[in-house]
């Protein structure tokens, strides 16, 4: 089943475009990577998915619902979540809370009830807590649970993302560049983690830098290059494919 | 020109020794949150307990002299007010200059509610908050679409407007002459009218006001608050809806500085708009800041001291303002995080230099981006 489908999508700002007429879809228990030189139009893509911009031109479609105008707490709530590149961990929060923030949108407690605490709240309360740790164990974060989630070293708060983007519930998960910043053992560990939530049954797009990981990890790969879809295939296909090359490096490098 | 170097040479004097009393009190802050965090819950609740029956008994002890009950009463009503902007500032991060808006409002609609209409108090004191969270929702609505800055100048507006229309209407407010003979609350035939009677009353405000900061903070809007306050773009993207927790936490705290007009109008039985100008809001602003942004136990803090600090300086009351002014500085330059921290108190140690540039953010009002 196709999770999201973009038809034409463009986003221009002023006379830059961006994101120029991507057509783009996503089946369900997918890996996708989104690949592309810098200032490829990645993460402008990302930020029109989630609503964060909205499309100059196009469509885009999740389950069946058109994004239209559709804010980006709605977009999470119909089930996109997603991470940031510059990581953007709550900073006065511990681990574990940061992950319990995540499930706002699957919890509904009203001031008054979560004042008082009513049988309702409280119930909430405990499924939101039974929620979150399994979380962190699924991801091994349970022993660090209690630190102040921006002391931790780098990699953790990545990983600590990935735990609040999936404890939104979503069916659809957007990583944008996991392993940036990461060594060779990080990014291994990476690759690991990402292969473990899709099979848990979530579809993941990923924005990666990182071609030894997106070769390892992806079903298929999209590249993106100003703004243009100029190549999707297998893996295999993209390692070959000469407007990739010429993208990367320029006429004359694929010699 | 002698008066001039002899305020400067004040000043400087002032400034010398806060800067050494912040130095070494913020050791002394350090330690006393580390301790905090690191008690078992059982301590904990032993603690509270000690504290809550000394806060109870305080009054009787003090029962012959009125200076301290007075003073006493005046410290819990300032911790329900700085409680309440800790709501909109310590929760939401969101810099509301006006506060003291919502305090007048209070304190009015008790005054005319008990004085033109004989209402009791008992329906005065809801009523008071109810229509202070009205003013919140409907400030809150357009304002609240504004950042950092932008906001703090809306509030300071609406501050000011609403002080003037108390001066100007005077068909209702009396104008500047003010409001005088609130009656004493009564319940039940039993009178409220003494100074012990009128502690027991705010201190159960004030339990109620803590509880309620409590009980919001540990919930799923306490969370939502917190992350908007935090990063409002990360928020949004983990399905919380920004907009609708910031009004919530104006509205919610508008309210409370509405109990705490009402009951400052029936406890000195007169109001008139100079108990509600722009420098009572900076004073709560200031009781906020200087606690710890965020931290109920520092709001508390910072409430008692800077109620306290004038009342023991009444030789250089004049100073007053510009003590205020160099402490906020000082505090801003040594101790950005305030007296006790939200982060020290949870135990975050190692976060101290990272989260503490974040929090400066959240108070210049750089609520995204």
């Amino acid at each position: 089943m196709r999770i999201l489908e973009t038809k034409n999508v463009t986003k221009a700002f002023g006379g830059l475009v961006a994101v120029n007429d991507v057509d783009f879809h996503i089946e369900e228990g997918e890996i996708v990577s989104l690949i592309g030189p810098n200032g490829a139009g990645k993460t402008t893509f990302f930020n029109l998915i989630t609503g964060i911009y909205e499309p100059t031109k196009g469509e885009i479609k999740f389950l069946d619902q058109f994004l239209k105008k559709s804010k980006p707490y709605e977009i999470t709530k119909l089930g996109i979540g997603r991470t940031f590149q510059n990581i953007r961990l709550f900073s006065s929060m511990t681990v574990l809370e940061n992950v319990m923030a995540g499930q706002y949108c699957r919890t509904k407690a009203d001031l008054f009830s979560a004042i008082f605490k009513l049988p309702n709240a409280r119930k909430e309360e405990d499924r939101v807590m039974e929620k979150s740790l399994e979380i962190l164990d699924f991801l091994d974060l349970k022993k660090i649970k209690d630190e102040i989630a921006v002391s931790l070293p780098y990699g953790y708060q990545r990983r600590v993302e990935i735990a609040r983007a999936l404890a939104t519930e979503p069916k659809l998960l957007l990583l944008d560049e996991p392993a940036a910043g990461m060594n060779t053992g990080e990014k291994k560990e990476m690759q690991g983690i990402i292969r473990k939530i899709r099979d848990k049954g979530f579809t993941i797009l990923v924005i990666e830098h990182d071609m030894k990981l997106v070769m390892g990890i992806s079903d298929r790969i999209v590249v993106l290059d100003y703004g243009n879809k100029i190549a999707e295939g297998l893996p295999q296909e993209i390692q070959h494919n000469e407007r990739v090359i010429e993208a990367y490096l320029g006429k004359g490098g694929a010699a | 020109m002698a008066n001039l170097s002899r305020v400067l040479f004040n000043l400087v004097l002032a400034t010398a020794i806060l800067f050494g009393l912040i130095k070494i009190l913020s050791k002394a802050f350090d330690f006393v949150a580390r301790y905090i965090s690191s008690i078992d819950k059982k301590t904990k609740r032993f603690i509270n307990i000690g504290i809550a029956l000394m806060v109870a008994i305080w009054p009787i002890v003090f029962i012959n002299q009125p200076y301290v009950l007075r003073t006493s009463i005046i410290v819990l009503l300032y911790i329900v007010l700085a409680l309440s902007l800790n709501i909109v500032l310590g929760f939401a991060g969101q810099l509301s200059i006006g506060h003291s808006a919502f305090y007048a409002i209070g304190a009015y609609v008790t005054a005319l509610l008990t004085v033109n209409f004989q209402i009791s108090f008992w329906i005065a004191l809801p009523t008071s908050a109810l229509i202070a969270a009205l003013f919140g929702l409907l400030l809150g609505i357009p304002t609240l679409r504004l950042k950092g800055d932008y906001l703090a100048i809306t509030t300071i507006g609406f501050g000011e407007i609403l002080r003037l229309v108390l001066i100007n209407w005077t068909n209702l407010t009396r104008g500047p002459a003010g409001i005088p003979g609130i009656p004493f609350p009564k319940i039940f035939g039993f009178m409220i009218n003494t100074n012990l009677r009128y502690y027991y009353l705010i201190l159960v405000l004030v339990m109620f006001t803590i509880f309620v900061s409590y009980r919001l903070l540990n919930s799923r809007l306490g969370r939502g608050l917190i992350a908007v306050r935090d990063d409002e773009i990360a928020a949004e993207a983990m399905g919380i809806k920004s907009t609708y927790l910031k009004i919530l936490a104006f509205v919610l705290g508008a309210a409370f500085a509405g109990i705490a007009g009402s009951f400052f109008a029936t406890y000195i039985h007169y109001v008139n708009p100079d108990n509600f100008n722009y420098m009572e809001s900076v004073l709560i602003l200031c009781m906020v800041v200087l606690g710890g942004v965020g931290s109920i136990p520092g709001v508390i803090l910072g409430a008692t001291v800077l109620t306290i600090i004038p009342e023991a300086l009444r030789d250089i009351a004049t100073y007053r303002y510009a003590i205020y002014g160099i402490l906020l500085i000082l505090m801003m330059i040594i101790r950005p995080q305030g007296m006790l921290s939200m982060a020290s108190l949870k135990g975050g140690a190692k976060s101290e230099n990272s989260g503490n540039k974040k929090r400066n953010k959240g108070l210049r009002g750089l609520s995204g981006s």
